[in-house]
């Protein structure tokens, strides 16, 4: 058989080696470029172990053109990271169909480690990085078997292998991560697409919302603080705040003022850096209250909330300075008192009569406010994560019938009942609490802390926080969400909470994966500077930098063919072996190359006899080599003498045409 | 010229004053002796198979005899057999014709696979064991043994793992029309084997197989021969490659060519000028003919 046909096992490694590439597109590619990817690699191999060829050209170029035109039409545009990497995606997988020799095979590998470091442009996660190099191991491991020598060797040293061959490259990848010039912003434009759904917490609050979000355990955000943390229950974390409400959902509205009045700080600065997870908003979480942040284009808005103008569509980290204790110096303007006022007129006419009944006892605002939470209280409310659905007027269904709810609806319920009687008040939507980090010092948010809570004007003393949430669960606030819900709280959560090496080793690999991303990932033009500062190199600059790595490079490759070469053929070590094959070399030149297989002596009786000229010299020296290389050791001397021999032979070219 | 060589180069004489026109074939013959191995001739009826060794036991003065294998054959036949004395009440062995320094089993593969097997044991042991008695064969013990070729009929066809007991295989083939001319105008090939004086005694024989052993082997030489070996054990279009074994032969007759041809070193010319007869007997190839073992030396390049 032809040594260069592909057999049915190289064509599994090479088809495993790409579908591990493609899991880490998953999210990402439209599921019939997946399937079809799947069909052609499971066509192939099935013709494979019939012993059969790749289909024919006809057939492949009709796939071809019919997948692109799919593509085409899901895309719109073969540009993108999403079109590109599923165009690529799918030549792969016709690559695969049409595989007949090893250099097909050649080719699908390329672009398996192309697809592998597409896949980083769309995560950069630690272990999103680790699964990748896994996918390359392997990949190097399967082309390695492929054009290794006969016999193959067990997997498990091709493995080794190419283990060492990855290695040999860490290197190289160290001193063009620490060394290649880094550009203030992203090399490119990340097309953002309709693919990517925003996570965490939108700019309107309905009841419900938030109970969908408290089941999942996606990180929203962490924070490292420069010192001392808060108490656990000032751990308030400032998202959009809701002023206008249509009888069922809260929406953020259009600012009334935009920047922020002035606050009388109290207490001690809490500075603290937020690394956000993308969550394609432009708000930023910041601890309640904000007063400052090194966020460049950032702002505080009316509402004391940090934003800035791009949605935060990639991780990163803010630092900012916040305090706990407030007081608003300002007094609040009348369009702001008329929006947090506002109700609409026919919606909830239970929750209005009972404001208006409670307000009569109680003309004081802060009395008003005690008698409200009192209500929660005494009555009996429950918290849960399941609550009865609610329908047209959610608050007067949940305060007067269901009585079970969720942040989200004890917050609506409470600034319905306040502005009722007129007292300026809004939600505010975050998280609060989280899971403190004990190994690396730092506090993780989730998606399950997400929270709702209100803030209500009173009059000499500004706005004040109430969270009516914790009127009825307390613990809830004091302490983490999954203790609070007992019945149904998702499993998970439950069974990691008994099992407290499971909760320990997850937050010891979430510290990894800060690391990871301290270290690796926010390693900016900035750090670099700092580090070539370091080094004492002056004045870098990219363009310097690019050809100064770039000659290293050369250099490096050009010393490992040399290497590489040498090591293929010994004759580049030894003197008389290098001295026979210059011999050999002018012979050659003479027009009688010697076959690999001829020994010295048999070469030199071919030479003489077709030039009876050369003949003694010829014979004299091949001789003198086959004595050298092969006599006893006692013989072995005059390497030097018979490479001047050979140095001063000069065979001269027959010009008669051969016979 | 050494006193080595000039007995080589007569030996060589003789021989080829009887076998015409077949140097490189009895010089081979020689190797095989010189490296103390056993030598299996392969041909047709009629080219000199039966002279050749007659010729080289006369030659090296060496005790001769010659065991016709035939299907009824026994192997008390070749080894002996143990004969009742009425005079002194005891058994007394009768040696059988294995005992002489050459023997000549011609028609090897005539004979049944029992008495082959007696033959070839007593080859590799270089000792006859009878009724539980051990005797050694005499010193030294060589062995020709000649096969018609196995598609002629009434023929038992040796196995591989006995064909691995000859070192050698040699082909004589027909003679060249002026060796055919001269045979068929000279004298009788018999009454010429029998005017055969002797060049060597027992003695020098020995010590010329021991100077075999004094050629130089160098570690260049042995990655030839190990890649050569290695080659044969997945080259395409053979069945079974090179033994160890096999490969110690072929390192053997390697040295024994390089003392015939008067070096005191093997090169790799030598390994390829007695692969075809060590090698082609082992390897089981899928096409027959020294076409494929060329093409077996020429896919490994000299290192």
């Amino acid at each position: 058989m032809n040594p260069k046909t592909v057999t049915y096992e190289q064509l599994l490694g090479i088809f495993g080696c790409l579908a591990l590439a493609l899991v880490a597109h998953l999210g990402a590619l439209p599921g019939w470029v997946l399937m079809t990817v799947a069909a052609a690699g499971g066509i192939r191999l099935l013709l494979a172990r019939r012993g059969r060829a790749a289909p024919s050209r006809g057939v492949r170029l009709a796939v071809a053109a019919l997948a692109i035109v799919l593509l085409f039409l899901q895309f719109r545009t073969f540009n993108g990271l999403s079109a590109g990497t599923a165009l690529l995606a799918l030549m792969a997988g016709l690559k695969l169909l049409e595989t007949d020799t090893q250099r097909d095979i050649y080719v699908i590998t390329l672009i398996i480690y192309f697809v592998s470091m597409a896949a980083l442009l769309e995560g950069n996660s630690f272990w999103l990085l680790a699964y990748l190099i896994g996918v390359c191991w392997l990949t190097t491991a399967t082309l390695l078997r492929l054009t290794g020598t006969q016999p193959i060797a067990n997997w498990r040293h091709s493995l080794r292998y190419s283990g060492r061959i990855l290695s040999q490259a860490l290197p190289l990848a160290l001193v063009f991560w620490l060394f290649f010039p880094r550009f203030a912003g992203p090399l490119w434009h990340m097309p953002d697409d309709g693919h990517s759904a925003a996570s965490g917490l939108s700019d309107s609050m309905s009841p419900g919302d938030i109970d969908q979000l408290a089941l999942s355990d996606e990180v929203a955000f962490r924070v490292r603080f420069a010192s001392a943390a808060p108490p656990p229950q000032e751990l308030y974390w400032r998202g959009p705040v809701m002023h206008d409400f249509d009888g069922r959902t809260w929406r953020h509205g259009y600012p009334t003022s935009l920047a922020a009045p002035p606050l009388r700080t109290e207490g001690p600065a809490y500075r603290y850096t937020v690394s956000l997870e993308p969550h394609q908003h432009n708000w930023i979480f910041t601890l309640d209250w904000p007063s400052h942040s090194d966020l460049p284009g950032g702002m505080l808005t009316g509402d004391y909330t940090l934003v800035q103008r791009d949605p935060v569509s990639r991780a990163m980290d803010v630092d900012a300075t916040s305090y706990t204790r407030t007081q608003s110096s300002a007094p609040l303007s009348e369009p702001s008192r008329k929006r947090d006022t506002r109700l609409p007129a026919n919606r909830n006419p239970r929750s209005l009569q009972l404001a208006h009944t409670l307000r009569a006892s109680h003309p004081d605002d802060m009395d008003y406010l005690r008698a409200v939470l009192a209500m929660f209280t005494q009555q009996p409310f429950y918290y849960t994560l399941t609550p009865p659905k609610l329908a047209g007027n959610p608050v007067d269904e949940f305060i007067f019938d269901t009585q079970r709810g969720f942040c989200g609806h004890y917050a609506s319920a409470f600034a319905t009942l306040m502005r009722a009687a007129g007292i300026p008040a809004h939600v505010v939507t975050g998280y609060q609490g989280g899971t403190f980090n004990r190994f690396a010092d730092y506090w993780i948010m989730r998606q399950s802390d997400a929270h709702a809570w209100d803030e209500v004007w009173i009059g000499g003393r500004g706005w004040i926080r109430i969270d009516p949430t914790s009127a009825i669960a307390p613990e809830r606030v004091e302490r983490d969400l999954s203790d609070s819900v007992s019945a149904d709280e998702p499993l998970t959560s439950r069974w990691q909470r008994r099992t407290p090496w499971l909760s320990d080793a997850r937050l010891r690999l979430d510290a990894l994966g800060q690391i990871w991303r301290e270290r690796i990932l926010f390693f900016d033009q900035d750090s670099q500077q700092k580090l070539l500062e370091w080094l004492n190199i002056p004045e870098p600059d990219g363009q310097k930098l690019v050809m100064v790595l770039a000659a290293a490079l050369a250099l490096v490759l050009c010393w490992l063919t040399w290497a590489v070469r040498r090591e293929i053929d010994p004759s580049r070590k030894e003197p008389l072996i290098r001295a026979y094959s210059r011999l050999c070399a002018k012979l050659a030149a003479a027009g009688m190359p010697r076959q690999p297989h001829e020994g010295a002596e048999d070469y030199a009786a071919r030479i003489a006899q077709r030039r009876p000229d050369l003949g003694p010299a010829v014979t004299a020296l091949c001789r003198h080599y086959s004595s050298l290389r092969y006599a006893a050791a006692a013989a072995r001397i005059g390497v030097g003498q018979f490479d001047a021999a050979v140095r001063s032979f000069r065979p001269r070219i027959n010009s008669k045409p051969k016979a | 010229m050494s006193a080595a060589q000039s007995m080589i180069d007569a030996i060589l004489a003789q021989i080829n004053r009887v076998i015409l026109g077949k140097d490189a074939q009895i010089r081979l013959c020689l190797a095989c002796l010189l490296a103390r191995g056993h030598l299996l001739i392969e041909d047709i009826p009629g080219v000199g198979k039966t002279t050749l060794a007659h010729a080289i036991a006369k030659t090296l003065g060496l005790s001769f005899q010659r065991v016709q294998f035939t299907s009824d054959l026994l192997p008390a036949d070749v080894l002996g057999v143990s004969i009742y004395d009425r005079e002194t009440g005891k058994f007394r062995f009768q040696r059988g014709p294995i005992f002489a320094q050459l023997v000549l089993a011609d028609e090897i593969n005539r004979a049944s696979p029992k008495a082959q097997s007696a033959l070839l044991e007593a080859m590799e042991e270089h000792q006859v064991t009878l009724d539980g008695q051990s005797m050694p064969l005499p010193e030294p013990f060589f062995v020709v043994a000649t096969q018609n070729p196995q598609d002629q009929v009434g023929t038992f066809p040796l196995p591989e793992s006995q064909l691995d007991r000859f070192l050698m295989r040699v082909h004589l083939g027909y003679p060249a029309p002026v060796a055919e001319r001269e045979l068929l105008s000279g004298v009788d090939r018999r009454d010429l084997v029998n005017s055969l004086t002797t060049v060597t005694t027992v003695d020098s024989l020995r010590r010329l197989q021991q100077l075999v052993l004094d050629v130089h082997v160098a570690p260049a030489l042995l990655d030839y021969v190990q890649a050569l070996v290695a080659h044969t054990r997945h080259a395409p279009g053979l069945n079974a490659g090179l033994s160890p074994r096999a490969a110690i032969g072929l390192l053997r007759a390697a040295r024994a060519w390089a003392l015939i041809v008067g070096r005191d070193a093997v090169i790799p010319e030598h390994v390829q000028a007695v692969f075809a007869a060590v090698v082609e007997h082992r390897v089981r190839q899928r096409e027959s003919g020294p076409a494929a073992l060329t093409r077996l030396l020429e896919a490994v390049p000299i290192p």
